[in-house]
């Protein structure tokens, strides 16, 4: 988590971020259904790949990319709730990409073999009910739209688009590395956190865990469902902490 | 529909709102945010959005408004359908298989009517501000010059990246691509067929853009001046104080239960 703060320091990564941010707000706005039916099966194609390539500036980016399509639609709603939760999702793929020992090896993604796939996989449906968990509960809690109907529209499209993903950085993946603009690659050796320590795995395994069973309890058990969404973003919350 | 919104329709500075410091816009626009989540009353949502819709055509935001009216339209219904629904099933165990009461649907169309106001009053927020605007409001703010400068900058090569996106849509379509038909598997992959070129045309762009930011020595973390400072009037303070006494008139009444409904399931 040391590298989401560090990197403002970076030009690459700063630039990084409004790439990120305009191309998923882009993503979201041409092919846009209205707020509460926010399906954005396009722009959430891009969340894993762009994680996975630009690390913490894809976290920002999301995020940014999030206040742009809602800035540009006029949506609050939208400004309130989808930051948050598009900045975990943003974050939670490349922090566990290196972190969820002994399934992961490394920063580098190379999918060649079918633990590679499998952690893909993983990730994608980990980082879609995290992300989908606090819009959801954040909207509940607002009152805008109920967490269960919201919590399954976002998270199962996201569970789909982010596994579907895996065919765009299978063929984007040596390209931007080409371009030298993947992340460890540009950001400075001091600005790099440690996945390999005991808290860092611990922390991912929790992230796992919280983001998978309180997605679906708080769907599975509707009239507890505010109350066990919200210990799932604290649960995030203390996971992301475990990470620094 | 989403094309003639998208980013920030700038007005001509015109009007006395419209000239107000972005700072006191987005002052209210949080004021107003506020004020409208914190009623959970019908009577009290169509009192707001009445408001709302009014001050927009006083200011010039009408055409604007027009334009969206079938959007937010959508969204009202469609938020009300969805909590009727929700509140619905949970009081069957109650109710038994008894048609949604008259109740959760008062209470379902209090919350489609907040999302609409919510919507309006955003929209009536880009009509009086431009992208300048908000950029100038949040280094004045004093964010951080990096994540200021993140954002004018994606601000700027987002209608790029749409414009980009549009094209590469529209180039695909001509070739006999859609993307409402056929298997999911073969969905998807006509989704790639769209994803792939924007994503190396955007990694393209901002190659270049990191050069030339890096050859002018750009940092990001160093102090820079600002040739526009913003200096707030005797007007802004009226209207700043004005929305500040409503907001905390409306927390004082609604901490009292005034204009407060509680959801039907509860």
């Amino acid at each position: 988590m040391r590298c989401v703060f560090g990197m403002w320091s970076n030009v690459r990564m700063v630039v990084l971020v409004a790439l990120s941010g305009a191309m998923y707000a882009a993503a979201i706005l041409v092919l846009r259904t209205p707020p509460p039916l926010s399906t954005q099966w396009i722009g959430q194609l891009l969340p894993m790949p762009l994680s996975l390539l630009f690390g913490p500036a894809a976290a920002w980016g999301m995020a940014l990319g999030a206040i742009l399509a809602g800035i540009a639609l006029g949506d609050y709603s939208g400004l309130i709730s989808g930051p948050i939760g598009c900045f975990i999702a943003g974050a939670l793929p490349f922090l566990l990409w290196s972190r969820l020992w002994p399934v992961s090896w490394g920063r580098q993604v190379r999918l060649n073999s079918l633990r590679a796939w499998f952690l893909f996989t993983l990730l994608a449906v980990v980082s879609a009910m995290g992300g989908s968990l606090v819009i959801a509960w954040l909207m509940d809690v607002l009152r805008l739209v109920p967490f269960r109907f919201l919590a399954l529209l976002i998270g199962l499209g996201n569970i789909v688009s982010g596994t579907v993903s895996l065919a765009l950085l299978l063929v984007v993946y040596r390209r931007v590395e080409a371009f030298g603009l993947v992340w460890w690659e540009i950001m400075d050796e001091q600005d790099l956190d440690h996945p390999r320590s005991v808290l860092s795995v611990a922390g991912a395994w929790l992230a796992v865990v919280v983001c998978v069973s309180s997605w679906t309890f708080a769907i599975a058990l509707p009239h507890h469902a505010r109350f066990i969404a919200g210990g799932g973003v604290i649960g995030i919350v203390l996971s992301l902490a475990l990470m620094w | 529909m989403i094309s003639s919104l998208v980013l920030l329709p700038q007005f001509e500075k015109k009007g006395i709102v419209a000239r107000l410091d972005p700072r006191t816009k987005m002052f209210c626009s949080l004021c107003v945010l506020g004020m409208i989540t914190r009623f959970s009353d019908l009577k009290f949502l169509l009192i707001i959005t009445i408001g709302v819709i009014g001050a927009g055509c006083l200011i010039g935001a009408g055409p604007l408004l027009a334009r969206a009216k079938w959007f937010v339209l959508v969204v009202i219904a469609f938020s009300t359908v969805t909590w009727a629904v929700q509140i619905g099933g949970a009081m069957l165990p109650h109710f038994g298989f008894r048609l949604i009461p008259k109740e959760a649907w008062m209470f379902s169309a209090a919350m489609g009517l907040r999302f609409g106001s919510l919507l309006l009053s955003g929209l009536l927020f880009l009509s009086i501000t431009t992208a300048t605007d908000l950029q100038d409001a949040l280094t004045s703010l004093r964010f951080p010059h990096a994540m200021v400068f993140t954002f004018s900058l994606s601000l700027r090569l987002l209608p790029a990246y749409v414009d980009t996106a549009v094209g590469i849509l529209e180039s695909q379509r001509a070739r006999g691509l859609d993307l409402r038909m056929g298997s999911l598997r073969t969905r998807a992959r006509n989704c790639l067929s769209l994803a792939v070129p924007l994503f190396m045309h955007a990694v393209r762009q901002t190659h270049l853009l990191a050069i030339g930011l890096e050859s002018r020595a750009f940092s990001p973390v160093e102090a820079r001046s600002c040739y526009r400072t913003l200096r707030l009037r005797l007007a802004d303070y009226l209207v700043i104080v004005l929305f500040f006494v409503a907001a905390l008139g409306v927390c004082w009444a609604t901490s009292r239960g005034v204009g407060v409904v509680s959801s039907p399931s509860l």
